[in-house]
């Protein structure tokens, strides 16, 4: 089983399940974070030996950690819900302890993540603008400079700089370019500064003018699958199984 | 120059601060409660530059270069609560600066060419611990049995299996958040219902001596803990009587663990919680990427302060 787990109206995470299975690809399911944390009987259970355990969805579906040969990481929030009418202090814990749970689970499957969450980030592949300036400038990507200041009113996802919309998206996946076609040196750039992160799927954005040429926008693992295509789609299978025969 | 931030009279920051005077690193301390006396412009220059990191803290008046800073100490406390701040309404400029001056702190932190204890995205994985016993298992010690359920049945089972084996369990938080381990009583089991609104952690209880090991770089300070509470660190609370904390030797093995666990974490200086059982296998429970560790310092006078200190300031010349 390859579980693509997403959240409601994830258009690229919807995409990319009709893309795999339209390549042939088998027991491909798509989850939502939603149905995950909601359900009513989690079980995960972990010794010496490895993690198991089984989280039973409202549909009827079950899902055990051990058995799951892929999974595509989309979570970018933590639906709670149904804590909303705790007590602030209750609700915070509870939220803290979903959160626990969701991000060993995920990193606890058995096949690969793509992309494993981070304790920063359960959907993994998320960095504060600064960051993603740094390692981007590092790469050798076209960055511009960044400031920001507590008295100014900035904070690291802020700065005084102006931003410039996306003109050109490329993803990179383990090392291989997909989308746009990039100047070779701007290829090389994005699988750098994904292996500087630690983020084997990333989308690399720039803004291209004809005053300035190419200039790095940011970066994300939240990743438009469709800016890919089919290749990225067949590409994102191949690693699964080669995952799951390893 | 090494910049240490916290709370300056909160007792581990206090011993790091004095170890650091008794050997005359340079170094300067931001005092949290005074961060509205003190602002942070964080700079990364352009691709040109190659991003190099930049920018001024302007701390009591005094004005430094983030480039002359080469070692950071941090002991955050969450600032939403510090005192002059906690009170203040969401809005308020102050507390909004204070917020963004932490923001911008811990963005500096995390990608700072310095010796940093700890970078505060790599302190992160014990906001899960069992996404850190997942780490834990591959540096290669043993992990607890443990069940996270909102299932009662299953809980009822793991509880009730360990009962007719003779054992217990204990239940405490799967996150970060600080909670006192308890052992499950027959009491508590009508209580189970209440796990239906979410996942709890129930571990099963591993008998046996906590051991502290405190990592620092890759030197170690281990203190053996003799108590008789299920949670050590309310032992004169719940049964009336102080732990007794001794420092001890680990053996090779198992030190050389310790310090492949907080390479493997990224944590130079780590608190890492291990049991050693009956049969002297070493079961680690979790590692604290911010360890009080004065706790365990004055009562088996072991030097962490000064080792803490040493590795700051070991770029400084």
């Amino acid at each position: 089983m390859i579980v693509i787990l997403c959240h409601p109206g994830d258009d690229a995470a919807l995409w990319l399940a009709a893309t795999m299975r339209e390549l042939g690809g088998a027991g491909i399911e798509l989850v939502t974070v939603e149905e995950l944390v909601y359900s009513r009987r989690i079980v995960f259970r972990s010794n010496d030996d490895g993690d198991s355990g089984s989280i039973a969805l409202a549909d009827g579906r079950t899902l055990r950690a051990e058995t799951i040969a892929g999974l595509v990481n989309r979570v970018s929030y933590l639906p709670t819900q149904h804590f909303a009418r705790a007590l602030a202090e209750d609700r915070a814990y509870a939220e803290a302890e979903l959160n626990a749970f969701l991000m060993a689970w995920i990193n606890g499957v058995a096949g690969r993540v793509i992309n494993p969450p981070l304790p920063a980030a359960l959907g993994g592949g998320t960095f504060p603008l600064p960051t993603l300036m740094h390692l981007a400038a590092m790469a050798g990507l076209p960055t511009h400079g960044w400031r920001a200041s507590a008295a100014a009113g900035n904070d690291a996802g802020d700065d005084a700089t102006p931003r410039w919309p996306t003109t050109h998206a490329a993803v990179v996946f383990d090392s291989r370019i997909f989308g746009m076609l990039l100047p070779r040196a701007f290829q090389d750039g994005c699988r750098r500064l994904a292996a500087m992160a630690g983020t084997p799927l990333f989308q690399v954005e720039f803004n291209q003018s004809e005053r300035d040429g190419f200039r790095f926008v940011g970066a994300t693992g939240a990743v438009d699958f469709r800016i890919g295509g089919k290749a990225l789609a067949r590409d994102l299978a191949r690693a699964f199984a080669r995952s799951a025969a390893a | 120059m090494i910049l240490v931030a916290g709370i300056p009279d909160e007792r581990p920051l206090a011993l790091v601060i004095e170890a650091l005077e008794a050997s005359g690193a340079d170094h300067r301390v931001l005092d949290q409660r005074r961060t509205a006396e003190s602002d942070l412009t964080l700079e990364i220059a352009d691709a040109a530059c190659g991003g190099a990191i930049g920018g001024t803290f302007e701390l009591m008046g005094e004005s430094i270069r983030l480039e002359a800073i080469t070692a950071i100490y941090l002991r955050l406390m969450d600032h939403r609560f510090l005192p002059g701040f906690a009170d203040l309404p969401p809005d308020s400029e102050r507390r909004m600066r204070c917020h963004r001056l932490h923001e911008l702190l811990n963005c500096y932190a995390d990608i700072a060419p310095a010796r940093v204890l700890n970078r505060p995205t790599d302190s992160g994985s014990n906001q899960s611990k069992p996404f850190q016993a997942q780490a834990i298992r591959a540096a290669g010690f043993d992990i607890p049995e443990t069940v996270i359920t909102n299932d009662v049945a299953v809980a009822r089972e793991f509880i009730e299996r360990a009962w007719a084996e003779g054992g217990s369990v204990i239940y405490k938080s799967a996150s970060g958040v600080r909670s006192i381990v308890r052992r499950v009583a027959r009491e508590d089991l009508p209580r189970l219902e209440r796990i239906r609104w979410c996942p709890t952690q129930f571990q099963r209880h591993v008998p046996g001596t906590d051991i502290r090991v405190h990592v620092v770089g890759s030197s170690t300070f281990a203190a053996k803990i003799v108590s008789d509470a299920t949670d050590y660190r309310y032992a004169a609370r719940d049964i009336g009587v102080e732990p007794e904390i001794v420092a001890c030797e680990l053996d090779a093995p198992t030190r050389a663990k310790c310090i492949a666990l907080a390479e493997r974490l990224n944590l130079p200086l780590a608190g890492i919680d291990l049991r050693c059982t009956p049969e002297g296998r070493y079961v680690c429970f979790e590692v604290n990427p911010s360890p009080a560790f004065s706790f365990y310092e004055q009562r088996a006078g072991l030097p962490i302060a000064a080792s803490i200190a040493g590795y700051l300031a070991a770029d400084l010349n």
